[in-house]
C-alpha cells in the first residue's frame, strides 16, 4: 500500500458541496435581512418592481434562486446515489457524502420556505 | 476474537471481518526494546516539572478539573443569589454586590465553565477516540489550557476587590459605557473574556485539525464517532462564532478607553451594534456548548443500550444542520429591541427550523432505546434526566422563539426558567453522564454506582424544584436581576421553592465531589477495563502514549467489530507499535478515508507554554489595571516565549520514510498542503477572516443607522485617490515578493538563501509601509477616531489591519531568523509556508480594507 495525497483544496470542495444546501439557506437568510434592513434605513420599501413591493420581490427572487439551487444539489446527489448502488469500487465514505449532501439540501429547501415565508404575509419596515 | 464471542457482542453495522481485510499487519512477537522506547519518549515529568506537561491524557484532566472548579465557585455565587431571595425584602446583600453576582455567576458558567469543559472533554476523548497518540499540536493544548485557567482565576478575584464586572454576562450597551459604568469593573469582563475566547479559539483550531488529519486508518468520515462529528462542528462554530465577541469586546474598550463612538448615538454609535455582535456569538454559543454535549449522549447510549446508533446519518445531518441554523437565530434574543416586524419573521421561522434538527437527534436517541436493551446504569439515568429536562427547555423554546410570547415574557424569570432547562438539561445532565461513563478511561477505580445514583436523584429533583417555579414567577411578573421583592405580589413561595431547590442541587454537586475524591485516581492514560461492553477506541487498553498499535478501522464501533483489538493492540501487532525516531509521534491520514499519509514528530514537554500562558494573562490583567508600561514587557517576554517553543519544532526531513508495519512507508515530514500545519494555518485564518467580516459589517451597519456622519453628508474630504492606489500597490509589492520567495526556496541550494531572505525583508518594508501609508491618508484630512461613528470604524479598520501587518512582521522576521540560522530550505520549509499564508491574508484583507474604507463612502454617500 502506499500513502495517498489528499490536499486540503480537494476536501473543501468536497466539504462544501456537502454543506451546499445550508451554504444557499445562509445567502437567502442574509439577502433578505441586509435588503429589508436597507430598505427601512434608507425609505425605498415603497418601491415597487413589476407591480410587486421592492421587499416581497427581492424576497421571492432571492427565495427562487435558493431553492433552485438546493433542488439541483438534491437532484445531483441523487441521480450520484443510484448510479453507486451497489458498487464495490465506489467507497462508502463517497456515498455517505453524497446521502449527506442530499437530506442537507432537502432539509434546506424546508428551511428556506420557513424564513420566506413572513414576507408574504408581514407588511415590511412596521 | 472467536465467533462465539461474537455472538454475545451487540451486533455492528458491517459484515464480521474476515481474515483477508482484517488480518493485523504486524506479527509477533515484537522487537524487545520496542514498547520500552515507546514509554521512554512518552514518559510524563514527574513533581514541580509536570508543569510542563502537554500530553493531552494530563492536560485533559486538568483542563476537566479547573472547569469543574469554576463550575462549583460560580455555583456559590447562585447560592448566595438564591439565599437573598429566598423571602421578600432580604437585606443579605445590596443591590451593587447583587450586579457582580449575577454578572459573574453568567459569565463563569458560559466562559469559564461550560466552553472550557466541552474543549476540556475533547482535550482527553478526542485522541482516544481516534485512535491518535496526542493532538497534533499538544504545547498549543497546554498554552490554551495555562492561559484559560491563569486568566479565569485572575476573573474571578476581581470578585473580592470589588472589581467584578455589573452590566450582565451580556454587557449590554449604554449600561457598559463609561458613563454608566466608570471604573474598571467592565474592563475585567471585556479585556478578561476576550482573552478566554483567544484561547478558546486556539483549542478549536486543535480539535479540527486532530479530527481531520490524526484519525485512526481506515476511519474515513462515515465511520467517525457522533461526539467527534459534534466537536468537528463545534470546533467550526467557535472559529466563526468567537471572533464577533472579540471584535465586540475590543470595540467597546477602544470606547470606554479612547471615546471611539461606536455604541454611542450622539457620535453616531448605535447600542444595537453590540447586540448584533453578541448575540452573532452569543446565539451560536448555546450549540456550542449543546452539541458536543448530544454527541457524548449518542456515545453514551449505545453502550448503555448495547446496540449500534440509530439513525447515525441522520445525526450527522441533524449536527451539521444545528451548526449552521444557530448563525441565523442571533436576533430571536433582540425581539423586543424595535427591529422591525419582517425581519423577525425571518428570525423567527429560522428559529422554529432548528427544532428539525434537534427532534431528529431526539427520537433516534429515542430509537436506540427501543432497539436495544437499556442499562439502567448512572450514566443512563443522567441521560434519561437529560430526556426529560431537555425536552421541557426546547418546548419553551418554541414558546419564546414566537414574537408575541417573546414580548410578554422578555426579561422576565420565565425566560430565566427555559435558558436553564436548556442549558442545565442540554449540557450538565449529559456532562454528568460523561463522567460517570468515561472515568473508567481516566481513573484506576470507576466512580461509585450507588453514590452516583444519589448524585442523580438530588440534582434532577433540585434542578425541577428549583427552575420549574420560575416559569410561574415568570409569568407572575417578576423580572430578572431584581435583587429583592416585595411580599405583597405573590412572588415568595416560588421563590422559597426554588431557593431549596438550589440547595438540594448543591447537596448533588458535593456528593458528586466526595466521590470523586474517594475513588477517582488519574492513570495517566488510557484505562485498562471496558465496564460498559463499549465499542469505540478510547475503551481499549491504553497508556500515556495512547493505543500501544493503531489498529485500521472497519467500523464505526471497532471494538464490537473486531473484540481481539483488544488484545491485539497493546500487544503492538497493528501500526506504528514502538517510536520510529525516539521522539513522541502520531499518524496522519487523509480527511476523508484516513488512508495513512505520513508520521509527524510532536514536541516534547516544555515550561514555555506555561510561562507564555502566565505572561499573555499578565499582559491583559496590566491593562486592565491601566498599568501600560509593566503590561507591554509582559507582552514581549510572552511573545519571546513563544517563540522560543515554536524554534524547537518544524524539525525537517530528519529521518527517512519508514515502515509504520505491513509493509507500509509513509513519509516521517511533510511540507506544503498535506501539512497538518499547513490545515491548522488556513483554519486560524478562518477566524482572522471571520474578525474582519464581522468588522465590515459593523462599517456598514453603523453606515446603515447614521448615514449623517458619513462623508458626503458630514462634508467631510477623503484621502485622495493616490493614497489607497500606494497603499494597494505595496501590498500586492509584498505578496509578489512573498511568492517570489517561495518560488525561490522551492529551486534549493542553486540559489543560495539569499534571495529568499532578501525578499522576505523587502516585502516586510512594503508591507509596513502600505499600512503606514493607510494611517496618514486619513489622518492628514483632519479626521479623527473619536469624532465620529464613521471615524471611529474607519480607524478600526486601519488598527486591524494594523494588527495583522504587526503580526506578520513577526512571522517574517522569525522566519528570516530560522534561515540564518540555517532551519529554513526548500525541504524544510513548514515555517516559512505559514508565514506565507499569513502574508497572502494580510494582502488580501488589507486590499478589501482599502475598497470598504475609499469605495464605499464614494458609492454610498
Amino acid at each position: 500500500m502506499s500513502a495517498q495525497p489528499y490536499t486540503l483544496p480537494a476536501f473543501a470542495g468536497e466539504l462544501v458541496n456537502m454543506v451546499a444546501g445550508l451554504l444557499l439557506w445562509a445567502g437567502h437568510l442574509a439577502v433578505v435581512y441586509a435588503m429589508h434592513a436597507l430598505a427601512c434605513a434608507h425609505g425605498f420599501d415603497e418601491r415597487t418592481v413589476l407591480g410587486f413591493g421592492l421587499v416581497p420581490f427581492v424576497v421571492a427572487a432571492a427565495t427562487a434562486v435558493a431553492l433552485l439551487g438546493c433542488l439541483g444539489v438534491l437532484g445531483y446527489a441523487l441521480r450520484d446515489l443510484r448510479r453507486t448502488r451497489g458498487r464495490d469500487d465506489v467507497a462508502e465514505s463517497e456515498r455517505f457524502l453524497t446521502y449527506t449532501s442530499a437530506t442537507i439540501a432537502g432539509f434546506s429547501i424546508l428551511a428556506i420556505v420557513w424564513v420566506a415565508v413572513p414576507a408574504l404575509i408581514i407588511a415590511p419596515c412596521t | 476474537m472467536n465467533q462465539e464471542l461474537r455472538g454475545d457482542l451487540p451486533r455492528t453495522t458491517r459484515a464480521p471481518a474476515t481474515a483477508d481485510d482484517a488480518a493485523p499487519p504486524n506479527a509477533l512477537p515484537r522487537p524487545p526494546d520496542e514498547l520500552a522506547r515507546l514509554e521512554a519518549a512518552w514518559r510524563p515529568p514527574r513533581g514541580w516539572r509536570f508543569l510542563s506537561v502537554i500530553n493531552n491524557n494530563y492536560v485533559g484532566l486538568l483542563y476537566i478539573g479547573t472547569a469543574l472548579l469554576f463550575f462549583v465557585l460560580a455555583g456559590i455565587l447562585a447560592l448566595v443569589m438564591r439565599t437573598q431571595l429566598a423571602v421578600p425584602d432580604n437585606d443579605l446583600v445590596d443591590q451593587g454586590l447583587y450586579n457582580q453576582l449575577f454578572t459573574m455567576h453568567g459569565t463563569m458558567m458560559m466562559f469559564l465553565f461550560a466552553v472550557p469543559v466541552v474543549e476540556a472533554m475533547a482535550v482527553y476523548l478526542i485522541p482516544n477516540m481516534l485512535g491518535a497518540r496526542d493532538l497534533p499540536f499538544p504545547r498549543l493544548s497546554a498554552y490554551a489550557y495555562w492561559a484559560y485557567a491563569v486568566g479565569g482565576l485572575m476573573f474571578f478575584a476581581s470578585l473580592f476587590f470589588g472589581l467584578a464586572p455589573d452590566g450582565g454576562w451580556f454587557m449590554y450597551t449604554p449600561l457598559t459605557s463609561e458613563r454608566y459604568s466608570p471604573g474598571i469593573n467592565a474592563d475585567f469582563w471585556l479585556l478578561g473574556i476576550g482573552f478566554i475566547e483567544i484561547s478558546a479559539i486556539a483549542g478549536a483550531v486543535e480539535i479540527i485539525v486532530g479530527i481531520l488529519r490524526t484519525r485512526a486508518p481506515g476511519m474515513s468520515l462515515d465511520k467517525l464517532p457522533v461526539y467527534v462529528w459534534a466537536m468537528l462542528v463545534f470546533g467550526f462554530m467557535v472559529i466563526f462564532a468567537f471572533p464577533a465577541v472579540i471584535l465586540a469586546t475590543a470595540l467597546l474598550e477602544l470606547e470606554r478607553a479612547f471615546g471611539w463612538p461606536f455604541f454611542s448615538p450622539a457620535g453616531g454609535g448605535d447600542p444595537l451594534l453590540w447586540q448584533h455582535l453578541f448575540w452573532f456569538f452569543g446565539h451560536p454559543e448555546v450549540y456550542v456548548i449543546f452539541l458536543p454535549a448530544a454527541g457524548m449522549v449518542s456515545m453514551i447510549l449505545p453502550s448503555m443500550a448495547q446496540t449500534p446508533l440509530a439513525g447515525y446519518r441522520l445525526i450527522v445531518l441533524a449536527l451539521v444542520a444545528t451548526g449552521f441554523l444557530s448563525f441565523g437565530l442571533w436576533v430571536h434574543h433582540m425581539f423586543a429591541t424595535g427591529i422591525p416586524q419582517l425581519s423577525l419573521g425571518f428570525f423567527s421561522g429560522a428559529s422554529m427550523a432548528v427544532a428539525v434538527p434537534s427532534g431528529i437527534q431526539v427520537f433516534a436517541w429515542i430509537a436506540t432505546i427501543a432497539g436495544g436493551r437499556l442499562r439502567l446504569h448512572v450514566p443512563a439515568l443522567f441521560i434519561l434526566g437529560f430526556l426529560f429536562v431537555f425536552t421541557l427547555g426546547g418546548l419553551t423554546g418554541v414558546m419564546v422563539a414566537m414574537v408575541p410570547f417573546d414580548w410578554q415574557a422578555h426579561d422576565t424569570y420565565f425566560v430565566v426558567a427555559h435558558l436553564h432547562y436548556v442549558l442545565i438539561g442540554g449540557m450538565v445532565f449529559p456532562l454528568f453522564a460523561a463522567f460517570y461513563y468515561w472515568a473508567p478511561t481516566a481513573s484506576r477505580k470507576p466512580l461509585s454506582e450507588t453514590l452516583g445514583r444519589w448524585v442523580f436523584a438530588l440534582l434532577f429533583i433540585g434542578f425541577n424544584l428549583a427552575f420549574f417555579p420560575m416559569h410561574i414567577t415568570g409569568l407572575l411578573g417578576m423580572p430578572r436581576r431584581v435583587y429583592t421583592y416585595h411580599g405583597y405580589l405573590g412572588w415568595d413561595w416560588l421563590n422559597l421553592a426554588s431557593t431549596v431547590g438550589a440547595y438540594v442541587i448543591a447537596a448533588g454537586v458535593l456528593l458528586f465531589l466526595i466521590d470523586v475524591a474517594r475513588r477517582f485516581r488519574a492513570s495517566g492514560g488510557g484505562g485498562n477495563s471496558n465496564p460498559w461492553n463499549a465499542g469505540t477506541l478510547e475503551w481499549a487498553p491504553a497508556d500515556t502514549y495512547g493505543i500501544r498499535s493503531v489498529p485500521r478501522v472497519r467500523d464505526r464501533d471497532p471494538l464490537w467489530d473486531r473484540p481481539a483489538l483488544v488484545e491485539e493492540a497493546p500487544a503492538g501487532r497493528w501500526y506504528l507499535p514502538g517510536t520510529i525516531t525516539g521522539m513522541r509521534e502520531t499518524i496522519v491520514t487523509s480527511p476523508i478515508d484516513a488512508h495513512p499519509q505520513h508520521v509527524i514528530i510532536l514536541p516534547f514537554p516544555s515550561f514555555k507554554p506555561f510561562v507564555g500562558a502566565v505572561l499573555t494573562a499578565a499582559l491583559f490583567l496590566l491593562l486592565t489595571l491601566k498599568l501600560v508600561i509593566p503590561a507591554l514587557i509582559c507582552g514581549v517576554l510572552a511573545l519571546v516565549a513563544i517563540l522560543m517553543w515554536l524554534w524547537e519544532t518544524d524539525l525537517g526531513p530528519t529521518h527517512p520514510p519508514a515502515d509504520i508495519g505491513g509493509g507500509l512507508v509513509v513519509p516521517i515530514y511533510s511540507n506544503g498542503m498535506e501539512s497538518h500545519s499547513w490545515w491548522a494555518m488556513i483554519v486560524l485564518l478562518l477566524a482572522s477572516a471571520s474578525v474582519f467580516a464581522s468588522l465590515a459589517a459593523s462599517y456598514y451597519f453603523l453606515w446603515t443607522v447614521s448615514p449623517g456622519v458619513w462623508p458626503a453628508h458630514a462634508g467631510h474630504r477623503l484621502p485622495g485617490w493616490a493614497w489607497p492606489a500606494a497603499s494597494a500597490l505595496l501590498l500586492a509589492i509584498g505578496a509578489g515578493l512573498i511568492g517570489f520567495a517561495s518560488k525561490s526556496l522551492r529551486h534549493g541550494p542553486r540559489h543560495g538563501p539569499w534571495p529568499v531572505r532578501l525578499a522576505i525583508l523587502a516585502g516586510l518594508l512594503a508591507l509596513v509601509a502600505a499600512a503606514g501609508i493607510e494611517l496618514y491618508g486619513h489622518w492628514r484630512t483632519g479626521l479623527r477616531p473619536q469624532e465620529s461613528s464613521y471615524a471611529a470604524v474607519v480607524y478600526m479598520l486601519v488598527a486591524l489591519q494594523g494588527f495583522f501587518v504587526v503580526v506578520t512582521l513577526v512571522m517574517g522576521l522569525y522566519t528570516l531568523a530560522r534561515s540564518l540560522a540555517g532551519l529554513v530550505s526548500h525541504e524544510r520549509r513548514v515555517t516559512f509556508d505559514n508565514t506565507r499564508l499569513m502574508w497572502y491574508y494580510t494582502a488580501g484583507q488589507g486590499l478589501i480594507a482599502l475598497v470598504i474604507a475609499h469605495l464605499s463612502p464614494r458609492l454610498l454617500g
